[in-house]
């Protein structure tokens, strides 16, 4: 038998080990629980995540360490690789490529978004981090939560929760974020170019797409494969319309069970000992540079794809290069509509919005085949 | 210096490999469109 006294249960208790850091700990979980319920920003992860930051930042409580629950989901979910490919099965299983069949340029508005990537990189490295940790944290600027927590999975874990959380902020702060860089780099004239109404796509095409995609994809960026082969098995799924089951669980149930591990596991990783430091605030900061470039490059391509297409592109569909689908598409519909209201870009500017996706995941591919 | 060549490359590779790879998906998905639209033209005139 243990020989124990009130002293020493007494110092079993958490009153004891608590810090300062732990009650800042609480407060930053509490601020994302509040920015979820309260303004609606990104309330399906910022809620898991912001109660995960809460519940592991108690001292001594058996959560984050090795053979702990929430370690669990950490280690098998995110270390394995496991969650962001499941959540890309669902999102492939959600996305529409039809605007992006139909118009096969807005690729390339995708791969240009991806500038802020890539500035980003060289601004990361410029404040110090290493290369490791600057791609982690370019590639943010992508705008794709999963393939951001792949990428730093793989290159940088201890940065996981705070390019994350950095990530998923600023999802949620697109319409705040890209509005006044549409309107400094186009004229009215552009924003209310009209585009020509896309062709219907056959479902044919649709079926093929994702084979098409897989084998481009993977033959370039082997590295991007897991990411890739999850989010265009999800679209076939969507598209072949014979495994209504499948699709159905893609979409809904296992999307959401695995988003509350991510949720979950991604919050843990903000342990007051690793979070408060001053690498946060700096990851932060360029975050917001990376999504400002990504936004100007999507838009500055399609500016110089109209001085050599007959038919001209609303620039605006630019910026939806972000991945952030749809809501990026969305904010070139409201932009372009405040300058002629009766201009439709929404359709338009979906087609680089999921081709962004598959630029980001292109560019975490080249970051993995270039650094790992 | 060494380190920041390395980081250059990894820029420059890295951009314009996105590029190529999108480059690429978007003359193979034109490509596909092209011989979907060949082959279900043939299609319908053998029905006819």
């Amino acid at each position: 038998m243990t020989e124990f006294s009130i002293t020493t249960i007494l110092l079993k208790t958490g009153f004891f080990h608590l810090t300062a850091g732990h009650v800042i700990m609480w407060l930053i979980g509490g601020a994302f629980i509040y920015l979820a319920i309260a303004k609606d920003f990104e309330p399906l992860l910022l809620v898991p995540i912001g109660f995960s930051i809460f519940a592991v930042n108690f001292p001594l409580a058996p959560l984050v360490g090795e053979g702990n629950l929430i370690y669990l989901f950490y280690h098998y979910g995110l270390e394995w690789e496991v969650i962001p490919c499941l959540i890309f099965l669902g999102i492939g299983a959600l996305t529409d490529f039809g605007p992006m069949i139909a118009n096969p340029k807005t690729l390339l508005l995708g791969a240009s978004a991806q500038l802020g990537v890539y500035i980003t990189f060289f601004g990361a490295i410029l404040l110090g981090f290493n290369i490791k940790e600057a791609a982690s944290i370019g590639i943010i600027g992508g705008a794709d939560g999963p393939t951001c927590i792949y990428l730093t999975t793989k290159l940088a874990p201890h940065l996981l929760g705070a390019n994350a959380i950095a990530a998923y902020s600023y999802m949620a702060m697109v319409p705040l974020i890209q509005p006044p860089i549409m309107r400094l780099l186009t004229t009215k004239k552009e924003r209310m170019i009209r585009m020509k109404q896309l062709r219907p796509v056959s479902k044919l095409e649709r079926i093929l797409f994702p084979l098409v995609g897989t084998v481009v994809i993977i033959l370039i960026v082997p590295d991007a494969a897991p990411l890739m082969v999850m989010f265009f098995v999800g679209n076939l799924f969507r598209e072949c319309r014979v495994v209504e089951r499948l699709l159905k669980t893609s979409q809904n149930e296992l999307l959401n069970i695995v988003t509350i591990f991510l949720g979950l596991a991604v919050g843990s990783t903000m342990v007051a000992e690793k979070f408060l430091k001053p690498q946060p605030i700096f990851i932060f900061f360029l975050g917001l540079v990376a999504f400002a470039f990504s936004t100007a490059g999507g838009i500055l391509l399609a500016k110089l794809m109209n001085l050599f297409l007959k038919e001209k592109i609303n620039p605006l569909i630019g910026s939806a290069g972000v991945s952030a689908v749809p809501m990026a598409a969305r904010v070139s519909q409201k932009i372009g509509q405040q300058a002629d209201p009766k201009n439709f870009l929404l359709m338009h500017a979906m087609g680089p919005n999921v081709a962004g996706v598959i630029g980001t995941v292109t560019a975490a591919g080249m970051f993995l085949a270039m650094l790992k | 210096m060494g380190e920041w060549n390395y980081v250059i490359k990894v820029f420059v590779f890295g951009f314009s490999g996105v590029f190529l790879g999108l480059i690429l998906l978007m003359l193979a998905v034109q490509l596909t469109s092209l011989f979907v639209k060949i082959f279900t033209h043939r299609d319908k005139e053998t029905i006819k």
